[in-house]
C-alpha cells in the first residue's frame, strides 16, 4: 500500500464508506449550511475522492466540479456523472479568479500546504470562499508518524490559522469538530480491536502501528473546519 | 452496520428470567455517540450481557477515546 494512501485503504473505506473522512456527510452539510453557495456559482471540490461532496454541491444549485490525484475515485465519481479530472492542487489548472468556492476536506495535510493555499488563493475571485477541513495537533508534539498519512503533515491551529493569514485569506469561521474525529476512532476500535488493531490492518505491520498509536499519543489529533475568503480589492 | 459480539461460550441464562441470551441488536451510548452493535440479549426483559473481555477491551478503550485519555 502506498503510505500517502491510508485513506484508500480498505479498513478505513469500509468504515468511512464514500465520504472517505472522519465527520462524513454531516461535517460536509454543516459546511454548506455555513457557506450557503449560490446557484450557478462556480465550485471547486479539491481532493473530491469519490465524489460524495461534489454530489452535495450539486444539490445546492453549484456548478461544482472536483479534482483528484487517484484513478481509481476519479473513475468513481466520474461514474456517478461527476465532473472530474486528475490534478495536483499545487497546480490548479484553472484563471485566476475564476472560481467562487473551494471546498477541500481531508486533503490539505497530504500536499504542499503553503504551495497548494497560494493556488487556492489565485483561483478564487475576490470574495471568492475557502471551506476546509483537516485534521490539526493538539497535543504537545506533532508526533513522528511512520505512515505518511493526513495526520503526519498535521500543525497545531494557530500555524494553520497562520498559513492561511499569510495566504491572504481573510478568515471568518474557525470551528473544533474533534468529536467527529472520536467518533471515527471508536468505529475503528469496536471494529479492529483498538487503534492498534485498525493501524496493524492498515500497514500490515505490528511495528509501525505501535509507532502509529505512540504518534496518536503524542500529538493528539482533532479535526477543524475554517472559512476564509479572498478580501475584495 | 452493526457489528457483533458474542462470547465463545452462549450458553448464557437471564437469572430473573429463566430464559436462554440471544444474539440481538443494541445500542450502546456514551457522550453523545451511539453505537449500534449485536449482543446476548434476554428475549423477555431486555436485559445485555457485555461479556469481560468486550467491556476490558473494546469498551474501555472507546471510553478512554470518547474522554480524551
Amino acid at each position: 500500500m502506498r503510505t500517502s494512501e491510508l485513506y484508500a485503504s480498505e479498513p478505513v473505506r469500509t468504515s468511512l464508506g464514500r465520504t472517505l473522512r472522519p465527520g462524513g456527510e454531516a461535517l460536509t452539510r454543516h459546511m454548506l449550511q455555513l457557506v450557503r453557495p449560490a446557484p450557478g456559482s462556480r465550485a471547486l471540490d479539491a481532493g473530491c475522492g469519490c465524489g460524495a461532496t461534489l454530489g452535495l454541491l450539486l444539490e445546492s444549485g453549484a456548478r461544482a466540479f472536483g479534482l483528484d490525484l487517484n484513478d481509481g475515485f476519479l473513475r468513481e465519481a466520474a461514474g456517478d456523472g461527476r465532473a472530474v479530472a486528475q490534478a495536483d492542487l499545487a497546480h490548479l489548472p484553472m484563471a485566476d479568479g475564476s472560481l467562487d468556492l473551494i471546498v477541500c476536506e481531508c486533503a490539505w495535510n497530504l500536499t504542499d500546504k503553503e504551495r497548494v493555499l497560494a493556488e487556492f488563493f489565485r483561483a478564487l475571485r475576490p470574495g471568492g470562499v475557502l471551506a476546509l477541513a483537516d485534521i490539526y495537533a493538539r497535543g504537545y508534539r506533532a508526533g513522528e508518524w511512520p505512515v505518511r498519512c493526513c495526520f503526519t503533515q498535521a500543525t497545531d491551529l494557530r500555524t494553520v490559522l497562520e498559513q492561511v493569514d499569510g495566504a491572504g485569506f481573510g478568515i471568518d469561521v474557525v470551528e473544533d469538530h474533534t468529536a467527529m474525529l472520536k467518533r471515527t476512532a471508536a468505529d475503528f476500535v469496536f471494529r479492529h480491536g483498538s487503534l492498534f488493531g485498525f493501524w496493524q490492518a492498515v500497514t500490515g505491520d505490528a511495528g509501525l502501528a505501535e509507532m502509529a498509536c505512540a504518534a496518536s499519543r503524542e500529538s493528539k489529533p482533532g479535526l477543524f473546519l475554517l472559512l476564509a475568503h479572498v478580501p475584495l480589492q | 452496520m452493526s457489528l457483533t459480539f458474542l462470547p465463545q461460550d452462549m450458553n448464557w441464562v437471564c437469572e430473573p428470567c429463566g430464559v436462554p441470551l440471544e444474539q440481538g441488536k443494541v445500542e450502546l451510548d456514551y457522550l453523545g455517540n451511539t453505537f449500534h452493535v449485536e449482543l446476548p440479549v434476554c428475549p423477555k426483559c431486555g436485559a445485555v450481557f457485555v461479556y469481560e473481555e468486550l467491556a476490558l477491551g473494546r469498551i474501555f478503550e472507546v471510553e478512554q477515546l470518547l474522554e480524551d485519555k
